[in-house]
């Protein structure tokens, strides 16, 4: 057949490989599948994405899952635990209903559930039962001091905004559920497909799906229009990327037409879990045992591509799929600034006790020393006259009166909680998370996206990280992979590259009169080119085409071929996850080994304009436990080759050391080289399969990938078995560079007092390069450097780092900010975490002005986060882009995720996230410095205006007998927190700044109030309480005095106060803001205004006591 | 704000001319006689009603949160749409406190302040006030013999008080009587009237606000509760504020030369006697300012005074050690490097 006539994508259909045997199960050498480890990391208690996506043969992704990564996929299927799917066979699949129906709800409500459960829900806040127990108490006819409505108002306000709110999401949330469900797909019945809606499909029906199509529920492919059965999806709806991922239909069931041959099969699979990378069942089709993994099956929400059509039948639907086990919110936190704030409620809580004490005590002697007075005070009448014989009216004896007065004074002084408030913090949250998400500065152009909030509680923990611990690749690179550097049978390619100019426009094939060129230029060694285009000759060129062969063999990236302006012209784009593969894939085509297509059973390589087909024989995927892949391919010269590419640490244990030292040597040196320029490096071995050990192999190969019991662990001792021996071929050297406005990020944040941690699963002198590159290490800075191997020596070395560190600190300068540089490894930090010698880390590190851990573990991380958290009282802030940063992300107090190339499993669950790590500056010194500032201010300031009204309400109980008159009319008091004073001080803490962003920039040191705690603390609270009590003696006593001896009645002295304890706390304001917009102006003047018609209002309300004033002035 | 006072503090309710020699005791015991009185009152009542009664409009909130003008179109692009606005660049007004603008504004607070204390203090002194307390001149004796012939029928309450007016009173004279250490303001007094029943003849029965005073034999009181009394409801209705306090009785119209005695008639029946009240007929002029009150001066000339302290302090201060506005010097971290 001929190869030109090949399609990259779609594979001709004559093109039948032979070897499909060979490869039924070697599938799994797509990504997807590649260490999709649900690691342990359910011990720290975050939700399991499972760990993909380790950089395959990356050094970052070496270590990470090393000892701590309990495999998953050991575990065998019990009956119990299976789901049992009968393929074309919805009836009995869903005899027993224990299966979700495709029908999806997000919808929380219905018309009848809503009033009920949106109440419970709503009283989950504890001030709300507060409120509500004060209002009930206030229904008691002893205790009636406001009346029916008055006394509701507040809450009913409160609860019935919330829940109108909640009504408008959940209808949303109904309609798109609608539309959702409505949806059409071609559903297999009687042997014909017909259409049916999305909300009707069953589990085990057979779906087909056409090209672009959404896939409506989970489905395990049976067949694809592709004939060895790949079909690429797009999962940019589930997990975010857009590159397409290959899934495969099995062989066994490939070839059926649904329509025509009854299928009929079962399914046992796992119960609906959340992993989206994982998925294991075994099929039993036709008498075959196959088993399934996470590449047979399709999820609900992604898109079929590149594909024209598939058939699949539903596993699980609806509510069941992955993706809607996965769409839960962000988690919930609590801010440190709340957390205090709560404590205060606390202190006031006591106020509020006390007032009503005194009141209650002041009452009981005041009615103890009028004892016999009682019946006959003419304000009192203790007695009830109207009856021939006279009786104790409402008077329940004194120690009744006093229960009665202080129960009464709880609700008359009940503001002194502040309901508003803890509505004002959520709607100021909402305005900070808006500018935050609409800032400018914190857009990234090139991934398109803008910053995001997703956790609306931590807003103004931003402003008090006292620690960032950074991941390194992705977070602090770029983790755009650029091949830098070969060293090929010990000579080292490095010379610089040359740029493409002139005629010397990269590599490019000829295919059937058209030009297809890499979608990527890469720039090229000159003497390395012409070496490679010698032909495979010389010793030299000879390893030079092993090498080129094996990166662009060596991988699972699938070439897609894109159309250009010009019709004379295609580019090939590699899509793969990996970006180191990719970069290794782009090289290889500059160097004229291009990789054209890739099938399920065969590679074809276009080798310096010769087009040549490999059959793929095996893959062994990467696994974090040896940390290489390999491959086994058979060459058009009927030889068998294994491939294998993997980190210098695992692979220098299976070469040849009989083999060439010489070239061992240099090589090793070059890795040293290159890796201490802030390098990736890969190392590449290969031998040739004689045909008994090929064979053996093969026989192995098969029995575990089609074994039912622990398929993995089987497939990685062939795997080990067979990858030793190696002939070193070369090593490969692949920039990752810093992303822009690192360095300058990291002095800003260095300047402001935060203390930069960098936690990596690369290697010491990668991180160390990185380091210095970043500015975070600097020639000058001491290095302590703690590589140990067993606990003795670990706590050796930190006693012995310990005691410089503490000379350092006696004798030293104060300016260096710390002493020095803490480097440690995984290795040393097992030894350490969870020991008692972690708090000795803890004080050398408190030294030390950075520290590096280098060749972490996931776990690790977590662990080095909650060191710190544990033992300091200081904020800490995780910032990763992976998967294996989910864990410190979701240890730290802050947790940001990069949404970057590696996925969205650290957006997923990070609190905050954004493009590019340089926006922390932007975030922390700006935003977080205002958020902060802002809500300090506004829980102090809620606290005093609240506080000023109850004192001015107490100080006029002392003048009435004890007895909780309050001459502020009920509404007054009832309005004054909701309305009369809410809306200024929500404008302020969303809009005032207190320094601009300009001086903040300039001067990071000023993010220090936050870290000091400087705009919230004990001693800004009792200034506030001395403030609060000074304020409400001049506000009530001044009025008292004017009008003493007058002939003022209650209510106009009562709205007199009103006004002033209005336009006193909202002058106050004033007084605070800085920077004065039209909006804070309409807002503070525009409620002085509005209390006084509202005032006004009131006393027009004839039924009110204030009434009698107003017509007097009318 | 002393016009806002001046507003609050307009004479109220209902004065009637007043002769010069008679005052009432209008503190009678609402039981004594009632019914003569009743009709009246009730017709007042109406009469200063709306026929219509307003319907409370209930106070809508005035202003919305934070708006969010929300971009409308959305192109491919997710870049933020520029404005002043979401980039928090809105133009506004930093008042930056100078000590030029601290001392300004302390000197010009002591500048208005000062004369008005002085206006006020002058005005006030002007008021001419005589206070007569009639209560312990009427009865003598001990508490428990007051006591006992203030609840006496056969006594006879009529007292003379002769008043002697020192300094020239000018017309109008406003007739007060004071009442010390009388809560009328005890949540019980306060809660104890039936509106309803003031406003329409036809509620007249709903008395049960009024509990225990709302009816005899079975028949509603009207005006009920222990806050309707009998003369002048409406000024008495109206709940003073404090537990000493005066109520407007009357008004006299001719100025009163000094030197000239005024013979009032008091009825002495209302029993203070027994909580220790003190009742008090008080006659006094006005001035721009109303009554008697040397407070407002001199809390004026308190803080008028203060402020001038201040604005010298702080001008000796900035002579003797002036700053550069805008020093980074002065920042934490220069001040004190290493330890902040």
């Amino acid at each position: 057949m001929s190869l030109d006539d090949a399609q990259i994508v779609n594979v001709n259909p004559q093109l039948q490989s032979p070897d499909t045997l060979q490869n039924s199960s070697s599938h799994g050498g797509g990504f997807q599948s590649k260490s999709w480890r649900a690691s342990s990391v359910q011990e720290v208690g975050f939700v399991d994405f499972g760990s993909k996506s380790v950089p395959q043969g990356s050094q970052g992704g070496g270590a990470d899952s090393e000892g701590l990564s309990l495999s998953m996929s050991h575990r065998e299927i019990d009956n119990e635990d299976a789901r049992l799917v009968y393929v074309n066979d919805a009836l009995k699949t869903n005899e027993r209903f224990e299966f979700a129906g495709n029908s999806i709800r997000t919808a929380k409500y219905s018309v009848l559930s809503f009033l009920p459960r949106n109440l419970f829900e709503q009283f989950h806040r504890v001030a709300y039962i507060y409120f509500l127990l004060i209002a009930i108490l206030n229904q008691l006819p002893q205790l009636a001091v406001f009346g029916r409505g008055a006394s509701i108002l507040p809450l009913s306000i409160v609860l019935l905004v919330t829940a109108v709110k909640d009504a408008y999401e959940d209808w949303r949330r109904h309609r798109s559920d609608r539309i959702e469900n409505n949806r059409m797909s071609s559903i297999l019945v009687n042997d014909r497909f017909q259409q049916k809606k999305w909300k009707d499909i069953q589990v085990g029906e057979i779906i087909r799906l056409s090209a672009n199509d959404t896939i409506p529920c989970d489905i395990v492919l049976l067949s694809t229009s592709d004939p060895t059965g790949v079909a690429y999806i797009q999962t940019i709806n589930l997990d975010g990327e857009s590159n397409l991922k290959t899934r495969y239909a099995k062989q066994e069931t490939l070839s059926r037409i649904p329509e025509k041959d009854r299928m009929n099969g079962l399914i046992k699979c796992e119960k609906p879990n959340r992993n989206i990378y994982g998925f294991h069942a075994t099929m039993e089709f036709d008498g075959k045992h196959l088993s399934l993994g996470p590449s047979n099956i399709v999820l609900r929400g992604c898109v079929l591509k590149n594909t024209n059509s598939a058939v699949g039948v539903a596993v699980y639907a609806g509510s069941e799929t992955k993706a809607m086990l996965n769409s839960s919110g962000a988690p919930s936190k609590r801010s440190r600034l709340e957390t205090r704030m709560n404590q205060e409620i606390i202190l006031l809580s006591i106020f509020l006790v006390a007032l009503c004490t005194v009141v209650s005590v002041c009452a009981g002697v005041w009615l103890g020393r009028h004892r016999d007075d009682l019946d006959i005070l003419p304000f009192y009448r203790k007695l009830d006259y109207s009856e021939p014989e006279a009786e104790n009216y409402n008077y329940s004896g004194l120690g009744m009166e006093i229960l009665f007065t202080f129960l009464m004074s709880v609700i008359v002084f009940q503001i002194m909680i502040p309901i508003s408030l803890y509505i004002s913090m959520e709607l100021v949250r909402v305005g900070q998370a808006y500018f935050m998400i609409r800032d400018d500065k914190m857009y990234d152009k090139t991934s398109n996206s803008r910053f995001q909030c997703r956790a609306l509680n931590i807003n103004e923990d931003l402003g008090q990280i006292k620690y960032v611990f950074s991941d390194k690749t992705g977070t602090l690179t770029e983790n755009k992979m650029e091949f830098k550097y070969a060293s090929i049978l010990g000579v080292d390619y490095s010379g610089e590259g040359t740029d493409f100019d002139g005629e010397q426009r990269g590599y490019c094939i000829q295919v059937n009169g058209q030009v297809w060129r890499p979608k990527m230029m890469v720039k090229v060694d000159k003497e390395l080119l012409q070496l490679s285009q010698t032909g495979n000759n010389m010793k030299a060129s000879k390893q030079i085409y092993d090498f080129f062969l094996a990166l662009a063999a060596c991988n699972t990236i699938v070439p897609i071929v894109v159309d250009t302006s010009d019709p004379a012209e295609k580019l090939v784009d590699y899509q793969g996850e990996s970006p180191d593969e990719q970069a290794l894939v782009y090289a290889a085509a500059a160097y004229g080994f291009m990789l054209m297509e890739r099938t399920s059973g065969h590679i074809v390589i276009d080798i310096q304009g010769e087009r040549q087909r490999f059959n793929v024989l095996g893959m062994h995927e990467f696994d974090s436990d040896r940390k290489r892949m390999s491959v086994i391919l058979g060459c058009p010269d009927d030889t068998v080759k294994v491939i294998v590419k993997g980190a210098d640490s695992s692979m220098f244990k299976i070469i040849d050391k009989s083999f060439n030292l010489d070239v061992l040597r240099a090589t090793e040196s070059h890795l040293h080289s290159y890796s201490s320029i802030g390098l990736r490096t890969l190392v590449v071995g290969m031998r040739e399969l004689g045909i008994p050990e090929f064979e053996q192999w093969q026989s192995s190969y098969e029995t575990a990938s089609t074994a039912v019991m622990g398929r993995v662990a089987l497939l990685r001792k062939v795997a080990i078995n067979l990858e030793n021996n190696l002939n070193v071929v070369g090593a490969s050297a692949i920039e990752d560079r810093l992303q822009m406005g690192v360095p300058e990020a990291i002095e800003s944040l260095r300047k402001a007092g935060i203390k930069v941690w960098v936690l990596t699963g690369d290697k010491q002198e990668t991180a160390i390069s990185i380091g210095y590159s970043s500015r975070l290490l600097t020639s000058n800075m001491s290095q302590v450097v703690i590589n140990s191997n067993s606990k003795e020596s670990c706590r050796k070395s930190l006693e012995d780092a310990l005691i410089t560190s503490r000379k350092f600190v006696v004798s030293g300068d104060p300016h260096a900010g710390g002493f020095g540089a803490l480097i440690i490894d995984g290795t040393s930090l097992v030894y350490i975490l969870d020991s008692e010698l972690e708090e000795q880390l803890f004080q050398l590190a408190n030294h030390c002005a950075v520290v590096l851990c280098c060749r972490v573990a996931p776990l690790q991380k977590a662990g080095i986060v909650a060191l710190i958290k544990n033992r300091a009282d200081d904020m800490t802030l995780a910032i990763g882009d992976g998967a294996n940063d989910v864990s410190m992300i979701q240890m730290a107090d802050v947790g940001i995720g990069i949404s970057g190339q590696e996925g969205r499993q650290a957006v997923m669950a990070s609190d905050f996230a954004m493009g590019q790590f340089r926006f922390l500056v932007p975030l922390l010194l700006v935003h977080g410095h205002w958020n902060y500032q802002r809500m300090a201010y506004m829980i102090l300031y809620n606290f005093y205006r609240n506080a000023v009204f109850v004192l001015v309400l107490f100080w006029y109980v002392l003048f009435t007998g004890f007895t909780l008159t309050t001459a502020v009319t009920e509404w007054s008091s009832v309005l004054y927190s909701v309305l009369y004073t809410s809306v200024p001080t929500i404008i302020v803490a969303i809009l005032d700044k207190d320094v601009s962003r300009r001086s903040l920039l300039t001067y990071p040191q000023l993010y220090g109030t936050g870290q000091r705690q400087e705009s919230y603390n004990a001693k800004l609270f009792w200034l506030t309480i001395a403030d609060t009590l000074w304020q409400s003696i001049v506000v009530f006593f001044v009025p008292l005095f004017v009008y003493w001896k007058s002939d003022i009645d209650g209510s106009s002295l009562g709205d007199l106060w009103t006004l002033a304890v209005v336009f006193l706390v909202n002058v106050h304001l004033a007084m605070d803001v800085i920077r004065w917009s039209w909006i804070s102006h309409a807002s503070i003047w525009g409620s002085i205004v509005a209390t006084c018609i509202c005032v006004i209002i009131i006393d027009i309300i004839p039924v009110l006591p204030g009434y009698w004033y107003v017509r007097s002035l009318a | 704000n002393p016009f806002f006072l001046q507003i609050l503090h307009l004479p109220s309710g209902n004065p009637k001319p007043s002769s010069k020699f008679c005052v009432l005791d209008p503190l009678i015991h609402p039981q004594s006689d009632l019914h003569l009185h009743l009709h009246l009152f009730v017709l007042i009542i109406i009469m200063s009603n709306p026929t219509t009664p307003m319907n409370a409009n209930a106070p809508s909130s005035s202003s919305g949160g934070a708006g969010s003008p929300d971009s409308a179109p959305r192109r491919n692009s997710k870049r933020p749409k520029y404005s002043r606005f979401t980039q928090q660049e809105l133009p506004a007004c930093k008042p930056i406190l100078t000590p030029k603008w601290v001392i300004s504004a302390f000197m010009l607070v002591t500048i208005v302040f000062i004369p008005i204390g002085l206006a006020s203090l002058f005005a006030s002194r002007d008021v001419v006030e005589i206070i007569d307390r009639y209560d312990n001149a009427c009865l003598t004796g001990s508490k428990s013999d007051k006591v006992q012939s203030i609840q006496s029928v056969s006594t006879n309450k009529t007292c003379f008080r002769s008043l002697t007016v020192r300094k020239r009173m000018k017309q109008p004279i406003y007739v007060y009587y004071q009442l010390d250490n009388f809560y009328q303001n005890h949540r019980r007094y306060v809660k104890s009237r039936s509106d309803s029943q003031l406003r329409n003849r036809g509620d007249e029965n709903q008395t049960s606000d009024c509990k225990p005073e709302n009816d005899v034999n079975g028949m509603a009181i009207v005006p009920c509760g222990l806050l309707s009394e009998q003369e002048d409801l409406i000024v008495w209705m109206r709940t003073a504020a404090l537990p000493t306090f005066r109520k407007l009785y009357g008004k006299i119209e001719v100025d009163i030369e000094a030197g000239e005695t005024i013979n009032v008639i008091v009825g002495n029946h209302y029993n203070t006697y027994s909580f220790s009240g003190k009742k008090k007929l008080v006659l006094s002029t006005t001035s721009w300012l109303g009554g008697k009150n040397n407070f407002i001066g001199i809390a004026y000339l308190a803080v008028g005074g203060l402020c001038l302290l201040l604005a010298t302090t702080f001008t000796l201060i900035y002579l003797v050690k002036p700053r550069h506005l805008g020093d980074p010097t002065y920042l934490s971290w220069n001040r004190n490097p290493g330890g902040h």
